[in-house]
């Protein structure tokens, strides 16, 4: 698993070598990274103290959250975002953004609009949407996916996304506060991207490149895939 | 004496043959009888669901009839920590004046690329009355 930190707002892999510097380390950051690092600045030697107050700053952006994080009082509401991937054929993976408050666990994600093999017709409801969100009839132009339609809603076991054992996950970032202001920009991308009616196909523009297209959006733009992701680079030709 | 040693072989080389295509037609039948079984559609799920839970259900009828039929992924729905307050997500666009109870059927069709579940989506109002049951599919695909 890779871990990618945050610099305030956002980091990007590059960085994330200075806040998990061992697997280890990384597991437990990955678990509770604020509540870890609060208990190194408090019980670390003075290197390692000084190296989780600097981690620290990274993650919550701020001096005066990590001063009473660091002394131990409650921690604020943090929101962690990350980016998880559930296994498709052989080695590919299929990506989705997974956020994370004090209250709620909410995902962001893209795929086809249809799956037919030329024995299924695609069905009434796998069509697309227009935008006051009548179901649009079928279009051949679209071939046998269809445009990507992208959904959002509360992370819980029901979901389309929802799996207790990802092939893979990643922290894109770690703010200060609810994740309220990041997932209104994930939606209205997410929107965006449906709008576009761009053609989905299995090597991308698909879900990959959805969830590379929010969070690039959404000025996350430097997150690298830690599972094969076929697609995840391809753009989404979409008025920004 | 000659013709019938030199039968045996073939014989049982025949009987080899006939052991492996009788298993098979036997696995071939397997498959084709796997394959006919009725895949649940979004239009049978549609019209059984309309006639079980009328509007103005309540949550625990829903949660109630989805655990009845099996839609509960291995565990009870319940009516209440299954019911998703859609106020929470105003700000994603979701509807304030609902709330929401999902299930799911899964892998219910597979292309190479592409898998498909149906989606089960109950729509209460603020009273917790069953205003509206939308069922569609879902793909995902790399």
């Amino acid at each position: 698993m890779e871990i990618q930190g945050s610099n305030g707002a956002q980091t990007n892999a590059s960085q994330s070598g200075a806040i998990a510097s061992g697997d280890n380390q990384a597991a437990r950051v990955a678990a509770d990274p604020v509540a870890t690092l609060a208990q190194q600045s408090r019980t670390g030697s003075p290197v390692e103290q000084g190296q989780a107050l600097r981690q620290l700053d990274q993650l919550t952006g701020n001096r005066v959250t990590t001063d009473a994080v660091a002394s131990g009082k409650a921690p604020p509401e943090m929101c962690t975002i990350e980016v998880r991937y559930k296994p498709v054929v052989g080695p590919t993976n299929h990506a989705f953004i997974v956020t994370t408050d004090g209250d709620s666990q909410n995902y962001f994600r893209g795929g086809p609009a249809s799956n037919a093999n030329g024995l299924n017709s695609p069905s009434a409801s796998s069509r697309g949407r227009t935008p006051d969100g009548e179901r649009q009839p079928f279009d051949a132009q679209f071939g046998i996916y269809g445009p990507i339609v992208t959904e959002s809603g509360a992370y819980v076991d029901p979901s389309v996304d929802w799996t207790t054992n990802p092939s893979g996950q990643q922290i894109v970032a770690t703010t200060a506060g609810n994740c309220d202001a990041i997932e209104r920009q994930f939606a209205n991308a997410a929107n965006d991207i449906e709008a576009s009616r761009t053609n989905y196909q299995p090597l991308g523009p698909n879900s990959n490149s959805t969830v590379r297209e929010i969070l690039e959006r959404s000025g996350y733009d430097d997150v690298n895939p830690v599972v094969w992701s076929p697609g995840w680079n391809t753009q989404i030709p979409m008025a920004r | 004496m000659e013709h019938a040693n030199s039968d045996g072989p073939v014989k049982r080389r025949l009987v080899k043959i006939g052991i492996a295509i009788s298993f098979g037609i036997v696995a071939l039948t397997g498959c084709a009888m796997e394959g006919s079984k009725p895949k649940p559609d979004v239009a049978s799920i549609s019209s059984e669901l309309s006639a079980a839970l009328p509007s103005g259900s309540s949550p625990s009828d829903v949660a109630q009839y989805l655990n009845a039929k099996g839609y509960n992924a291995g565990r009870p729905f319940d009516p209440e920590t299954d019911l998703i307050d859609q106020a929470k997500m105003a700000h994603m666009g979701k509807n304030a004046d609902h709330f929401e109870m999902r299930a799911i059927v899964r892998n219910v069709r597979r292309t190479f690329w592409v898998t498909t579940d149906i989606q089960m989506i109950f729509t209460f109002d603020r009273q917790k009355r069953l205003l509206n049951i939308e069922v569609k599919e879902g793909h995902t695909g790399p």
